[in-house]
């Protein structure tokens, strides 16, 4: 509004229309800026909305007439009885929860101890094959990843991977390296190779300027990747479902299709789960949004 | 401080040859620069002392050790690169104490040599700075000083001054070789810029396509260029090269070029020269020094002197270079005379300096004197 009054006023000293022209297109790419990034925000946060909205409702008022956002009886106790060991939904939460945690966390350190190197590699090095070889990780990331599950389980069996956290880390890695290679080696393309030149003359090896100098140089990419490979390890369902199918191995993704089969849809029990599930993330998200976001734009540019 | 010595240092990439056969001693203290064309094999030549490209064949020594298969770091050398080549993460401080922390110094003698290192180059005050908040000519200052912090056996320089604009560069030239002199080091140095080889070296090194042309003292490789190649290199604007005939008149040899371009040789030592050329075609090699304009040519009555049309003039303010042709030949003439009036068209008249004039031999390009 204030814009508007403004251009009003301004009107009267300077030619009218040169000035009103371009304050009007001003004003116009701002209100569709505006439109639509709420739009795009809407979208993405309604159904957390109705996500945390359920989850704090009594089981009784979720089928209720007329739909509340904000619940008129609020109450955690949802969240008691899906985490409480002794109650018949809550008996495996623990479980699951170590599950994806040891799942995710492996899952994203050897992704970035697998990409770093890797990526240095197709970065700085020749070698025979090298074209061929980046092109073949990078073509894992066309197809689904429902496509690779037969194989991936048939090689599982084999090797005797199946209901094993190595077996989910394993297929895990195959696309989580993929992205993760590539982003990393976006980075290391834009360090200038006499940064460890430098570093080799001033006294390091070879290996000693990798750590010393380029990897520090590269924290947003490594941040980045960490959060990557997690997030999606963290929600994969569709490997952890059939790979790690005994009670006892199934991570939290699998285990919240329970409060389907075993109680009848709990809608409660399953909103109250997936806002506990979705607690890490937002924190570990939280913490490295900054290099996340550097990462993604520096890459852009560099790639 | 120490002595380098280049043995038929040869590096190929497959069947293409970077560096060919270089040889070259480097004395303690010396600054020796290579220059040369982009491409020349002169920054693979300093990689290659530096250890940061293996040779294909030959021989390196540092200090009369053989240094072929030393890392970098064993090498006892520094590097100031084009980039500068600043750890970004670090701060100055940091980046100077870098050299000293991998080489195990302690603490305090470590503060000790940053802190004579940044006075000697006037950067303390910029010592808690990251290099990216610093200006071209302090970073460049930084990547000295990270250099010279731990007083290696040699210093190695690629290009260092060509990212800086060129007042600073002037600057810097004279700086860099008053410390060098000061600290007696010996220092290879890179550039493609002639003047700056020129104007800092005790010893210059020319190479082109991988093979040194000629290793010797500013004023050697200026005024006794091995072949056309150096002389058409070194100095600002270029020899003039001028593909000429020999004949002979009365039993002296006389040397023809394109149009009323004749050039009768006195001095017994050009005389002979020119008897003993392989072939009758040669390379008459003179700067514009030597080929001053003399302003009314056409009514000149001297015998040495070659009628020639302005082509184009050139004043620089000091000196006004003349370009003028002679038949089909494109020379660069020059002269002192502010009041030289000379215009696009005229006629003039050019006198040749015997005392400076260059013969090379067409077929391989070497000069034909001494």
């Amino acid at each position: 509004m204030s814009a508007i009054t403004q251009g009003g006023s301004q009107a009267v000293a300077y030619p009218a229309r040169r000035f009103g022209i371009k304050q009007r297109r001003a004003l116009l790419r701002l209100t569709i800026i505006y439109a639509g990034t709420m739009v795009l925000a809407l979208f993405a946060a309604l159904p957390m909305v109705w996500m945390v909205s359920t989850a704090i409702k009594p089981r009784s008022d979720v089928f209720r007439e007329p739909t509340t956002i904000i619940p008129t009886n609020a109450t955690l106790e949802n969240f008691i009885r899906v985490t409480e060991p002794l109650t018949p939904s809550g008996r495996y939460f623990g479980t699951y929860f170590l599950n994806s945690t040891i799942v995710s966390v492996a899952s994203s350190v050897f992704s970035v101890m697998i990409a770093a190197p890797a990526a240095y590699a197709f970065s700085r090095f020749r070698f025979p094959g090298k074209q061929v070889a980046y092109f073949a990780i990078l073509a894992r990331n066309m197809f689904p990843l429902i496509v690779f599950l037969i194989p991936l389980f048939t090689l599982m069996t084999a090797l005797q991977l199946v209901n094993t956290y190595a077996g989910l880390i394993i297929a895990y890695l195959t696309f989580t390296l993929p992205l993760s290679i590539w982003l990393l080696k976006g980075f290391f393309d834009g360090i200038p190779p006499e940064l460890e030149r430098a570093a080799r003359i001033d006294g390091c090896t070879r290996f000693g300027a990798f750590v010393r100098i380029i990897l520090p140089l590269t924290t947003p990419g490594l941040a980045a990747t960490v959060i990557y490979s997690f997030v999606q390890a963290w929600n994969e369902f569709p490997y952890a479902l059939n790979l790690a199918y005994s009670t006892n191995m199934r991570t939290l993704p699998v285990g919240m299709t329970f409060f389907f089969s075993e109680n009848q849809s709990d809608w409660t029990g399953l909103m109250a789960t997936a806002v506990i599930i979705s607690i890490p993330v937002v924190i570990i998200f939280m913490i490295l949004q900054r290099y996340f976001v550097s990462a993604l734009t520096q890459g852009a540019v560099k790639a | 401080m120490a002595e380098v010595i280049l043995e038929n240092v040869v590096k190929s990439y497959g069947s293409t040859l970077a560096v060919n056969r270089v040889s070259l001693t480097i004395k303690d203290g010396e600054f020796v620069t290579l220059v040369g064309p982009s491409g020349c094999g002169k920054t693979t030549t300093l990689n290659m002392i530096a250890g940061l490209i293996e040779l294909t064949s030959g021989n390196i020594k540092i200090g009369n050790k053989i240094v072929n298969d030393l890392d970098p770091k064993d090498r006892d050398i520094a590097m100031v690169f084009q980039n500068y080549a600043l750890y970004p993460h670090k701060t100055v401080y940091q980046n100077l104490e870098f050299p000293l922390r991998m080489r195990g110094v302690d603490k305090d003698k470590r503060h000790a040599q940053v802190m004579r290192a940044a006075e000697i180059l006037g950067i303390t005050a910029l010592l808690d700075r990251k290099p990216r908040q610093l200006s071209g000519g302090q970073q460049q200052r930084v990547a000295v000083g990270r250099a010279l912090v731990r007083d290696p056996a040699v210093f190695l320089m690629d290009e260092p001054l060509s990212n800086l604009d060129a007042k600073l560069r002037v600057h810097m030239r004279a700086e860099l070789k008053h410390l060098q002199g000061e600290l007696g080091a010996t220092v290879v140095y890179v550039t493609h810029d002639q003047l700056e080889a020129m104007t800092m070296s005790d010893k210059v090194a020319i190479m082109n396509h991988g093979v040194l042309q000629q290793y010797g003292t500013p004023d050697e490789v200026f005024h006794k260029p091995a072949n056309t190649f150096v002389a058409g290199f070194m100095g600002s604007p270029p020899m003039n090269l001028l593909s000429t005939m020999i004949e002979y008149v009365d039993g002296d040899p006389v040397l023809v070029g394109d149009g009323a371009l004749r050039f009768r040789p006195k001095t017994p030592k050009i005389k002979a020269a020119l008897q003993n050329a392989p072939s009758r075609r040669v390379i008459l090699g003179i700067r514009h020094t030597a080929i001053p304009i003399v302003q009314n040519g056409a009514a000149d009555d001297s015998a040495d002197s070659v009628p020639a049309e302005i082509y184009t003039v050139e004043p620089t303010g000091d000196v006004t270079f003349v370009h003028v042709k002679v038949g089909e030949h494109l020379l660069v003439s020059s002269t002192n005379d502010l009041r030289f009036t000379g215009r696009i068209g005229d006629q003039v008249g050019l006198a040749f300096d015997e005392s400076h004039i260059h013969l090379f031999d067409t077929e391989t390009t070497h000069t034909l004197l001494n």
